[in-house]
């Protein structure tokens, strides 16, 4: 138990191997599918400073407690912003900025099921995170996904995954100020989307 | 009794194996460099001033930090290169890329870009059964015109990224890092605050070599 938390750590990873990015592919026209999901609402505070420690005491079973308890309190923390998290339309803010650059540079959307090509978007994970293991601070982060498909091959599969430039003290971090970093970081995030597919 | 304590002991030194420093070979490759938003000003000429490095005092020396499976900093991870040449040869690929012109004295440009090193850090969180790896740059950005002496941008950018995995050594790390800063060229690439700046610079156009890349992708 305790050689297989080691290897968790420095264990090989695996090399993705999706299309994360879109070449230049000719798109005569371009189907937007946002997910209505919401994705998870989440603060990562204390799974950021997790270690082995639990691991090598207790082994697996350890290991499980200690991540329980660690997100355990982590969904304390978010509970102050549980009300303005859930008040906050993320996939319609991403899909707006989205729609509105594409329709800004004159690119063509097409509400036709039928076009050259479907762009799918999916709200994953959300919220504030800690800036690093050695330092507290939080930021807002959002995680998207992104799959284009010209018919059935799939021209452009990937995870985005922005940041809030602003960080700050989780206890100095107001609900309207997550709120307000969330806002600006969803409706920068469709444009990200939208410029990676004009400028691709 | 013995072989319990001999198989603790091994896990020990296992789960606390992070030592030493590692250097990494960090850079923009340039098949991952793209146009943006600035492909769409008249193409410039820019002076890219000595990259500084105003991080952290405690993280200057060090891009991150290798932790034991205590979370106890055992060792550090730095680069071959230094940071500011890191940056800089982003930026001149970034600027280049987009049609644009970077010089290296400053009387040849209209347009003088400071650049300034703010975060570049490598972390990690250790989950369960995966780790989640980081890479962050943020680099201040300031344009002034060399005729009036007018700051025409000013602003802060940020490259990051983050990849779980099952784990990873520094062929993963590099690639984290390597993503971050491919994040950062395409944050200033399609930044419409920069573009306005170039565009509304009181600045000559670059030589007519660079005008045909300045033609917008789409």
């Amino acid at each position: 138990m305790l050689l297989w938390s080691a290897a968790s750590l420095f264990c090989l990873s695996s090399e993705a191997e999706r299309q994360e990015t879109l070449g230049p592919e000719m798109i005569e026209s371009l189907n937007i599918n946002m997910s209505p999901e919401r994705g998870n609402f989440m603060v990562v505070d204390s799974r950021m400073t997790e270690t082995g420690t639990a691991a090598v005491i207790g082994g697996i079973i350890g290991a499980g407690i200690n991540s329980a308890v660690n997100a355990d309190e982590d969904k304390r923390k978010a509970q102050p912003y549980e009300s303005a998290a859930s008040e906050i339309e993320i996939a319609s803010l991403v899909e707006t900025a989205l729609r509105e650059t594409l329709t800004g540079k004159a690119f063509p959307v097409s509400e036709n099921d039928l076009a050259s090509h479907v762009l799918s978007v999916e709200i994953k994970d959300w919220g504030l995170s800690r800036v690093s293991f050695q330092n507290p601070e939080v930021s807002v982060f959002l995680k998207v996904a992104v799959v284009m498909k010209s018919g059935k091959t799939v021209v452009w599969d990937t995870y985005l995954k922005e940041s809030g430039r602003s960080a700050r003290f989780l206890a100095d971090t107001t609900p309207e100020q997550f709120s307000e970093d969330m806002r600006a970081l969803a409706a920068k995030t469709g444009k990200r989307i939208a410029y990676e597919i004009i400028y691709r | 009794m013995k072989r319990l304590f001999g198989f603790a002991l091994a896990a020990m030194c296992l789960t606390a194996c992070a030592t030493g420093r590692t250097e990494l070979t960090l850079g923009l490759a340039d098949d991952a460099v793209k146009p943006g938003l600035l492909s769409e000003v008249p193409a410039r000429t820019l002076y890219l001033a000595e990259v500084t490095d105003e991080r952290p005092s405690d993280k200057a020396d060090r891009i991150g930090d290798k932790r034991n499976g205590y979370g106890m900093v055992m060792g550090a991870v730095g680069t071959v290169e230094p940071v500011t040449e890191i940056v800089a040869d982003t930026l001149t690929k970034t600027l280049e890329a987009n049609g644009h012109k970077v010089v290296a004295a400053e009387g040849e440009a209209p347009l003088r870009v400071d650049a300034a090193v703010k975060i570049f850090w490598f972390d990690y969180k250790t989950g369960l059964v995966t780790v989640e790896f980081f890479g962050d740059v943020q680099v201040a950005l300031k344009v002034t015109d060399t005729a009036t002496g007018a700051v025409v941008f000013d602003d802060v950018f940020k490259g990051y990224y983050s990849d779980k995995t099952g784990g990873g050594l520094s062929k993963t790390w590099t690639r984290v890092m390597d993503a971050a800063l491919q994040d950062l060229s395409r944050e200033i690439s399609l930044s419409s605050d920069l573009m306005s700046a170039l565009e509304e610079g009181d600045a000559a156009p670059a030589g007519a070599e660079s005008e045909e890349a300045a033609d917008p992708v789409s």
